[in-house]
């Protein structure tokens, strides 16, 4: 019954987004021509603060990793960067509020009261009017208490949040999303409320259950349809890891029928040495344990500087030697701060449609760009213990997820912890996707990895996953011998002149034996007979 | 490859080659010693024949008395042998203290001929030739100044050179005097005693021929006679002595038990300045008698110019080319990729080296000692190094004396 | 018409002459090499375009610590390019501690002071600094000169106080003096070191006062970098020739007290101070010394408790700009990092003859290198191009670099030579029981030894990176030791006894 009404309800926002998508263009058309093409399709992402050091910090990472797992492409900017007429160009702005005290400048607040592109607001009592109106807005601080929130199938129990206003009122057409139950008095109120392409969400804090809560909304704002999937994805994979641990991580898997994604650490130098032999057959092994690479993000040194410009050579380099050793990388990992670097999304990304983007709040930047790259498919990455925070409000999910999921795991530091995150992987329930059953695609100026429907290819060959890598050179030259001349002439005088000087040492050994018995008998025994002196 | 290379394994063989030969002549040398060891000298004839032993002298004051005191006491009859000191050209007393002998001795057969500048004064050969003048010997026996021979020596060289005809003459041994004074001269004593083993009882035993070493050996008359005397032209009037015996068909026989103890130089700079005498002198004679090596006549002593030639240009030149090579490459000038022998045979060859030379010293009373093992150790790795120089440096003085024209005149060891 | 010309010739020379005399009446060579150094020195540091040296991003932990920042707005884009001769002064509270590491901090603090006092408390110029260490550097020349041709003829004196003018007075030397390494102080007290031993040696001066100089050249020697503590031991081991100079109970009591202060300084700035063998170095002594070269990396790696797949990260720098790990990683701390030290690595080498070799003969290549490359000596506001380098009086770092042979064979065959050369007069003063005359070749030998400890150490500390700048003290102790050579053989001094006593006549020293 909740499938059936959730198809039509699906139906009835394309429609409405048509119908709003006309409405938007058609009245001004002046405006859309004169707004750089560019920033068409982008949202623009406004906050008052990062909120540093309060339980919201991190909350404008988390939208905009959000909005990238949409594949929406976001330029973010705090309140007092705002340069006026920025906003003309946007037809979707998100504003995250963070510090009630902290308020929009002038000019932003009347840009705001004149802009009516879609709108998403998390947090505040201030909105721009045609907003609150549309949405029947009626806010009441909430009371210092211990708050639950449920979306989807889950709960959680959200610590007291400061300045958090429950949404006491919509319009009869907004579209509830979620509920947040205050524990002292039992009221139910709505995580957020939509209608029109406008939206407000109560709160955001990163690590916590308001993500996924906050996904719902922003599927529906960004018109998001399709399946999405849950991914188990295993980051901190480094040559320098435990790759027996890996190889026994990848056969537990593959007996619960979990099909996984491996991100692995790229190497840019040494790469014929046995010890990336035995990296490259670890990667093998996953993949033929059901397993999917992905490529991470390298270290970047803080000395780093964006006239650099060896990361592209380098990536594609690491691309094209796991092609070359039978292995498929199907995408990338990297932190969000990767897509906002401009050098990093050029030269290090644009070979992938996948992305997984994970946080990475001290990411080293080293040429800071306004836009976010986007991806075709970019799954939301969450660590996987953050899931096991949200109670289950039953045994299986049976909610389609809002967006693509990665549940993160680190590659594990012992075989128990393992145990433990196997077992709980399989206890959670989840359909798990295989990322290969999607269709993806790596491709450098050499070659084409693509996946689909579950088969791997390389330059449009499919891929053997089962075949054997090569054996591991037990007697690898690392440093090449050097070149000598006379090699063979010499061996033979080496040993021919051994066999002489052995044999003269064994008559000198006679001699001596011979000499000594006659120096005894002659000058210790008689005393010196004629060499008296 | 590079011409470095082949450079270099030229050197090698060369060095390599020498080696060997030499390990042929310890052993011949030793089967020499164990053969003789236990034969009796041969007895004197009857009449012992009339012995002249002549004694060059320049400025040896230190050392001269001592040295005729002792020919003095030799155990050979004293009315058949006389003794001639020519005490050529010296600015010091040493006229005084032979004259003080003389008186002393005034029984003896002590003859002193004094030479100034115009009579004299042109090195040991001229000197001999004066002396050789006033001989009456039928035998000639020389002494260097600064030996102290045993009373025995003479008596056993006359036996032996008058045992067979076919002598021409008879080298006895000489051992250091002072072998503890010095580290230097402990290195002589063994350099000396092993050379002798190896190379003067080796070669006898090969090849019938050893090499004059200068002092305590005795010759035939005659054989003086026919050759002219000595070369004023030749430092080392001993190896052409020797050249000249070879080619007149007789032998040269080591009797190493007629011993004399000679006085080494004690500081590296005396030694190196008599050495590279010696070596430029042997130079000299290699390059006169080097047509011999094409003669028939002479193919008994080919070996022997072969040996000089081996050691005093083969060697020498193919140490200074492999270490100048490893000098400039180690500088990084030049480049060779020449393969090695293996570390294992270079440390066979040192050992070989060592126990070689042990066991030739082992043939001597008070030298079978660990530290004499040592001594030779260290003597590898420094006196063994040294000699390449001297030989270098007796080489270059050598060409610069052809080119400058030098006079042959004493080269004096200084005496302590 | 040539007769008047000859007069005239005749007569200059008659002129030149009456100079010379006057000159020497009144300026000793030492007198003079010291004016010309200090005359090219000032015209170098203090004159238009000035001359200094870039920061390489090491200043940073020196001028914190001491109270002086970087008030250039563009400091970061200057790094390496430019020489900076103005900073600022902290008016405040110095987050950045106040801990004396260094004896380098003695000299910026004096600096500090006077700067405040003379100039300006709010901006430091690096100038005044400068101006110490340059008068220092005067004294040391002095001092070096005077020990070397006291008692010689006046014409081979001049000529070798013209050579000392000419290698000292070099700008790839002075230029230091305008810059936060400690490599200037290492260079002055070098200096101090060898001439206050030869002076004793010499007996030229006071004997208590030029030991005083040994040993507190020494101490500031061995504590201007942590590197330098083992150096102190060494000193303390050699300098017991100069104790052995004199038989008298207050001078030994005095010369073993300095020892022995020494000695325990050393060990102690070794042992006390937090150990600054850091990551980047640690990074470098494995990834740049132990593995490229090694045969079996992984075999290395295991040999001290690593796991061999780290030989992935052979011959990478620690500023690689896209890298498999972060190098400051946790990871990296608990595997890596925290499993060998300095001693570990020693004891590689130690047991690797053939590698150590290896990394010798890459160390020799730039072991005669005084100036570092790539580092510029000019300020922005000489309009000179980033990281332009002086040629003001550096001919002879010019010629060192380009001329000389790049390897450790040339090293070892330089030590061979040298101490061939001193061995003989040693032996005879060991021989004959001259104490004074014993001194010198020990001397000469400690500054050898320290030069090449300076290479091992620096081998082993951080491979074959920022070899140039880590191997300045062979840079100095090559200089230092030839130059007493050459002076030595100029004078005839080499093989016989140097006179010592003021009685010598210095007739008897000609040769």
């Amino acid at each position: 019954m909740r499938k059936s009404f959730s198809i039509a309800r699906t139906a009835m926002l394309i429609v409405l987004a048509f119908a709003l998508a006309y409405a938007s263009v058609s009245p001004c058309p002046a405006a859309a021509e004169s707004a750089p093409p560019a920033a068409a399709g982008q949202v623009l992402l406004l906050y008052d603060s990062l909120a540093l050091s309060t339980v919201r910090q991190g909350n404008v990472e988390t939208i905009e990793r959000l909005l990238a797992a949409y594949g929406a492409r976001v330029v973010a900017m705090a309140f007092d960067r705002y340069t006026a007429g920025t906003l003309k160009s946007y037809s979707r702005v998100v504003v995250v509020r963070n510090a009630p005290d902290l308020s929009a400048n002038d000019t932003l607040a009347s840009e705001l009261a004149a802009y009516d592109g879609d709108y998403l607001q998390i947090g505040g009592q201030t909105l721009p009017d045609r907003v609150r109106a549309r949405l029947g807005l009626k806010l009441t601080p909430a009371p210092p208490d211990m708050i639950r929130i449920e979306a989807g199938d889950y709960g959680q129990a959200l610590s007291t949040v400061a300045d958090l206003d429950f949404i006491a009122g919509t319009s009869a057409d907004a579209k509830r999303y979620g509920t947040l139950t205050s524990m002292s008095d039992g009221r139910r109120m709505p995580y957020a409320a939509a209608a029109g392409g406008y939206a407000y969400a109560s709160c955001l804090s990163a690590g916590g259950l308001t993500e996924l809560a906050l996904a719902y909304v922003l599927k529906d704002w960004l018109h998001a349809a399709g399946d999405f999937g849950a991914y188990v994805l295993i980051k901190e994979v480094y040559p320098f890891s435990d790759l027996a641990l890996l190889k026994t991580l990848a056969d537990k898997l593959y007996d619960a029928g979990v099909p996984f994604v491996i991100s692995v650490k790229p190497v840019f130098y040494n790469t014929s040495y046995p010890a990336m032999q035995r990296y490259l057959q670890a990667m093998q092994y996953v993949q033929s344990r059901n397993g999917s690479i992905i490529v991470d993000a390298p270290a970047v040194a803080a000395t780093s500087t964006a006239a650099d410009g060896s990361l592209r050579g380098k990536m594609s380099g690491f691309i094209e030697l796991l092609a070359d050793n039978g292995i498929a990388p199907l995408g990338m990992g990297a932190g969000l701060s990767w897509a906002y670097d401009q050098i990093y999304a050029s030269e290090g990304m644009s070979f992938f449609d996948s992305v997984f983007l994970g946080p990475d709040p001290q990411g080293q930047q080293v040429q800071p760009g306004g836009t976010s790259a986007a991806f075709a498919f970019s799954p939301y990455v969450m660590p996987f213990a953050q899931l096991q925070d949200f109670e289950r409000r039953s045994i299986a999910p049976h909610t389609p997820l809002p967006l693509n999921l990665a549940f993160s795991f680190d590659l594990f530091r012992d075989a128990a912890s393992m145990e433990d995150a196997v077992d709980a992987i399989a206890r959670s329930w989840i359909p798990f996707s295989d990322l290969k059953n999607g269709a993806h695609a790596v491709r450098t100026d050499r070659l084409t990895v693509q996946s689909s429907d579950g088969s791997l290819l390389i330059d449009g060959k499919p891929l053997d996953i089962d075949k054997k890598g090569r054996e591991v050179d037990a007697d690898y030259a690392y440093t090449a011998a050097p070149k000598t001349s006379f090699t063979k002439l010499f061996g033979v005088q080496n040993r021919i002149l051994m066999v002489i000087i052995g044999l003269s040492l064994a008559v000198f050994g006679l001699f001596f034996f011979i000499g000594y018995r006659r120096y005894r008998r002659k000058f210790l025994y008689r005393g010196g007979s004629h060499d008296a002196f | 490859m590079t011409p470095f290379d082949i450079l270099m394994l030229i050197s090698v063989i060369c060095i390599w080659s020498l080696l060997l030969v030499n390990v042929v002549l310890i052993v011949a040398g030793y089967l020499f010693y164990l053969q003789t060891d236990r034969e009796p000298v041969p007895a004197l004839p009857e009449l012992p024949p009339f012995v002249s032993i002549m004694v060059p002298a320049h400025n040896e004051g230190k050392v001269i008395v001592k040295t005729v005191e002792s020919l003095l006491a030799l155990n050979y009859p004293h009315d058949r042998y006389e003794i001639i000191v020519i005490n050529d050209n010296s600015s010091d007393n040493s006229s005084e203290l032979l004259s003080g002998l003389q008186r002393r001795y005034a029984g003896r057969n002590l003859i002193v001929i004094n030479t100034d500048k115009t009579t004299g004064g042109k090195g040991k050969s001229n000197a001999l030739n004066i002396g050789f003048a006033q001989s009456k010997g039928e035998l000639i026996a020389i002494y260097d100044a600064d030996n102290t021979p045993e009373k025995t020596a003479l008596t056993y060289l006359v036996a032996e050179i008058m045992a067979d005809d076919r002598l021409g003459a008879v080298i006895g041994k000489f051992r250091t005097r002072n072998r503890n004074a010095s580290l230097l001269t402990r290195f002589i004593n063994i350099e000396t005693l092993s050379f002798q083993w190896m190379a003067q009882a080796g070669r006898w035993k090969l090849f019938k021929l050893c090499t004059i070493p200068g002092t305590n050996f005795i010759m035939r008359r005659h054989i003086i006679e026919e050759i002219g005397g000595w070369d004023v032209k030749a430092i080392a009037e001993d190896t052409e002595i020797s050249f000249r015996i070879y080619m007149m068909g007789y032998r040269i026989k080591f009797q190493p038990k007629s011993v004399t103890w000679e006085q080494e130089p004690q500081t590296v700079s005396v030694w190196f300045k008599q050495r590279s005498r010696w070596a430029k002198g042997n130079v000299y004679v290699i390059v006169k008698n080097f047509p011999l090596l094409f003669n028939r006549s002479a193919a008994r002593i080919r070996f022997d110019i072969l040996y000089f030639v081996a050691i005093y240009f083969l060697l020498v030149s193919s140490l200074i080319v492999s270490d100048l090579l490893l000098i400039l490459h180690a500088l990084g000038y030049v480049k060779t990729t020449i393969a090695g022998f293996s570390s294992f045979l270079w440390l066979l060859a040192i050992t070989l080296f060592v126990v070689g030379t042990y066991i030739t010293l082992i043939t001597e009373k008070g030298e079978m000692k660990l530290s004499n093992l040592w001594l030779i150790m260290l003597m590898y790795v420094t006196y063994c190094q040294l000699w390449m120089v001297v030989a270098a440096y007796g080489l270059y003085n050598y060409f610069k004396d052809l080119v400058f024209k030098r006079e042959v005149k004493w080269y004096k060891t200084e005496r302590f | 018409m040539n007769q008047p010309e000859s007069a005239n010739t005749g007569a200059i020379a008659a002129y030149l002459k009456r100079i010379f005399t006057a000159a020497t009446r009144y300026a000793s060579p030492s007198l003079l090499a010291a004016a010309a150094v200090l005359a090219i020195s000032a015209a170098a540091l203090f004159v238009k375009p000035y001359i200094g040296m870039a920061d390489n991003g090491d200043y940073f932990r020196v001028l914190y610590s001491n109270g002086i920042y970087f008030n250039a707005p563009d400091y970061a884009s200057q790094y390496f390019g430019y020489f900076i001769k103005h900073y600022g002064i902290f008016q405040y509270f110095n987050e950045n501690g106040a801990t004396l590491s260094s004896s380098q901090s003695l000299f910026i603090r004096t600096a500090l002071q006077l700067n405040i006092w003379l100039l300006n408390a709010r901006t430091f110029d690096i100038r005044i600094q400068a101006a110490i260490y340059l008068i220092l550097y005067t004294v040391a020349v002095y001092m070096l000169v005077e020990a070397l041709t006291w008692g010689a003829p006046a014409k081979r004196g001049y000529t070798i106080a013209s050579i000392a003018v000419f290698l000292f007075g070099d700008t790839a030397y002075t230029a230091y003096f305008n810059s936060f390494y400690s490599e200037a102080l290492m260079l002055v007290m070098s200096l101090f070191v060898l001439a206050s031993g030869l002076l004793i040696y010499r007996r030229r001066f006071n004997d208590y006062a030029m030991l005083a100089v040994f040993v507190v050249s020494s101490l500031l020697l061995v504590t201007s970098k942590q590197q330098n503590a083992p150096l102190g031991i060494l000193i303390a081991l050699f300098g017991i020739c100069v104790l052995l100079a004199r038989t008298d109970r207050p001078y030994r009591l005095s010369a073993a007290g300095g020892l022995a202060l020494l000695c325990v300084v050393s060990i102690a700035s070794y042992v006390l101070i937090p150990q600054e063998f850091v990551n980047i170095n640690k990074y470098h002594a494995m990834t740049r010394g132990v593995l490229p070269d090694s045969s079996n990396p992984e075999k290395s790696l295991e040999g001290m408790g690593i796991n061999g797949q780290y030989s992935l990260l052979s011959g990478t720098i620690y500023y690689e700009p896209y890298t498999t790990i972060d190098v400051n990683s946790n990871q990296m701390l608990t595997e890596f990092y925290g499993k060998f030290g300095f001693g570990k690595v020693l004891a590689y080498y130690a047991t690797h003859p053939g590698q150590a070799g290896r990394m010798l003969n890459l160390a020799a290549k730039d072991a005669f290198t005084t100036r570092p490359e790539a580092m510029g000596n000019y300020e922005k506001s000489a309009g000179l191009a980033f990281g332009a380098q002086t040629h003001f009086f550096s001919v002879y770092s010019t010629l060192k670099k380009t001329l000389t042979p790049k390897t450790f064979g040339f090293i070892f065959l330089w030590l061979i030579i040298v101490v061939g050369l001193y061995l003989p007069s040693f032996v005879t003063a060991v021989r004959t029981k001259n104490r004074r005359q014993a001194v010198r070749l020990p001397l000469l030998l400690m500054m050898i030894l320290l030069g090449l400890a300076g290479i091992a150490i620096s081998i082993v500390g951080a491979g074959d990176a920022d070899l140039a700048k880590h191997e300045f003290m062979f840079t100095i102790a090559f200089d230092l030791v030839t130059f007493t050579t050459v002076s030595d053989a100029l004078l005839g001094r080499l093989w016989r006894n140097v006179p010592l006593r003021p009685g010598a006549a210095p007739a008897a020293t000609a040769v």
